[in-house]
């Protein structure tokens, strides 16, 4: 009898089946589980607010990414209100606790992710995860295609410079661990 | 995609890789790529990247959130009904693709096998000294893991190549000796690479031991998926 209180909607559904896509997007973002979480749920909790802007369907992934792109920059002002978010690196790139794990491919490249700057990180995880297209990502991130292409391509080469270290830093980390 | 705008070959290279060029535009990139070595490197570099990322955050079953004091609380509560929808209709996600996670606290080259018994050594350049520290570190780990029935693969793409390459490589006789020595120590090329110097016209051989793998990314990232450790030279 209690049936039809539990039986989410169409739309529900849809959000349901995007959820663990945009967590995986949240936290290539901000590279924090908790944090992506709650960006994710905070988004999900704002499409449902707003699930009557949605007029097409076929857009609901892009609306999404939009929607948590939004409420990240959102949290980012709240909290650093005085960094330029454009310009915002991950200040240790190089810290301990990094090198520590250097041999996990994951975390190299999870590393490498993190360290690139806010608006490059964004444009090569919504192409290289979710496989958006330019056109996709220039209107989540409202910024025009070529600026899309420009950021890909400095977030690409930053990456293979920071997943391939150069042979003299390699030796001086090894020497380090030598006992 | 409009890339009439696009004068920078490298931007185009990434949208071919992206699948942002029709047929035309396609065709007209892989012209250049026939052409140029060095284009085709970048493409493949761009390729491994690529898959380098996917690797890196798989999808994966989220947790319910934390509390976070920012937000709404009448907002949880219409997520959290959400959520219980989630546990209907979902099911169980797979965890197949998860990367194996080792303890990765402390290991050096030298005590490597204490963690880990398969690892594949991945080498895309034929700078003299990367050649060299490819098959010291592979014959290092070779070493380690015979004891422990483990294996190594030393996987060649691009440039990195020539290490098996017969006419470009100095370590013809070297490479033999430790496939001798090391029957657990494998050398893979990349098929795609093979195939690009076919198309320009060079034959290439490889030294005796050598296997081929159709595509070098798929090789590693199908082998990190069933748990292999990945060393990039």
């Amino acid at each position: 009898m209690f049936s039809h209180y539990f039986r989410p909607n169409r739309f529900d559904q849809q959000l349901t089946e995007q959820r663990p896509k945009l967590h995986r997007m949240a936290l290539a973002w901000c590279n924090d589980p908790a944090l992506a979480d709650d960006l994710v749920q905070d988004a999900l909790a704002r499409a449902l607010e707003k699930q009557e802007q949605l007029r097409d369907e076929t857009r609901l992934s892009g609306w999404l990414y939009k929607i948590l792109h939004n409420t990240w920059m959102e949290y980012l002002r709240a909290r650093k209100p005085e960094l330029d978010i454009d310009d915002m690196e991950l200040t240790c790139t190089d810290c301990p606790e990094k090198q520590f794990v250097a041999g996990q491919i994951v975390d190299q490249v999870r590393a490498a992710v993190s360290a690139l700057p806010l608006t490059q990180r964004q444009v090569v995880t919504l192409v290289d995860l979710e496989g958006c297209s330019y056109e996709q990502v220039a209107l989540i991130l409202d910024i025009p295609q070529g600026t899309v292409m420009s950021r890909l391509s400095r977030a690409r080469e930053a990456m293979r410079k920071q997943l391939q270290p150069d042979i003299t830093q390699e030796q001086s980390r090894h020497l380090r661990r030598v006992k | 995609m409009d890339i009439s705008h696009v004068s920078n070959r490298n931007d185009l290279l990434h949208a071919l890789a992206d699948g942002q060029l029709d047929a035309a535009q396609s065709r007209e990139v892989l012209t250049w790529l026939e052409q140029e070595p060095a284009l085709q490197k970048e493409l493949c570099e761009i390729q491994r990247l690529k898959h380098l990322i996917r690797t890196a955050y798989p999808l994966a079953e989220t947790k319910p959130a934390a509390k976070h004091p920012y937000r709404h609380y009448w907002r949880q509560a219409a997520v959290y009904l959400l959520a219980l929808g989630l546990t209907f209709f979902a099911g169980v996600n797979s965890s197949h693709y998860l990367p194996h996670w080792h303890p990765a606290e402390g290991i050096t080259l030298d005590n490597a096998a204490e963690y880990d018994n398969r690892f594949i050594v991945f080498l895309d350049s034929h700078e003299p000294a990367k050649l060299e520290k490819a098959l010291n570190k592979a014959e290092n780990l070779a070493q380690q893991v015979g004891r422990k029935d483990g294996s190594v693969y030393i996987v060649t793409s691009a440039e990195g190549i020539d290490l098996l390459r017969l006419g470009a490589t100095q370590y013809e006789s070297r490479i033999i000796q430790m496939s001798q020595k090391y029957p657990h120590l494998r050398f893979v090329a990349c098929s795609n690479t093979l195939y690009s110097y076919k198309q320009r016209g060079e034959l290439v051989e490889l030294v005796e031991p050598t296997e081929v793998a159709p595509s070098a990314v798929e090789f590693v990232v199908k082998h990190m998926q069933e748990g292999w450790r990945y060393i990039a030279i």
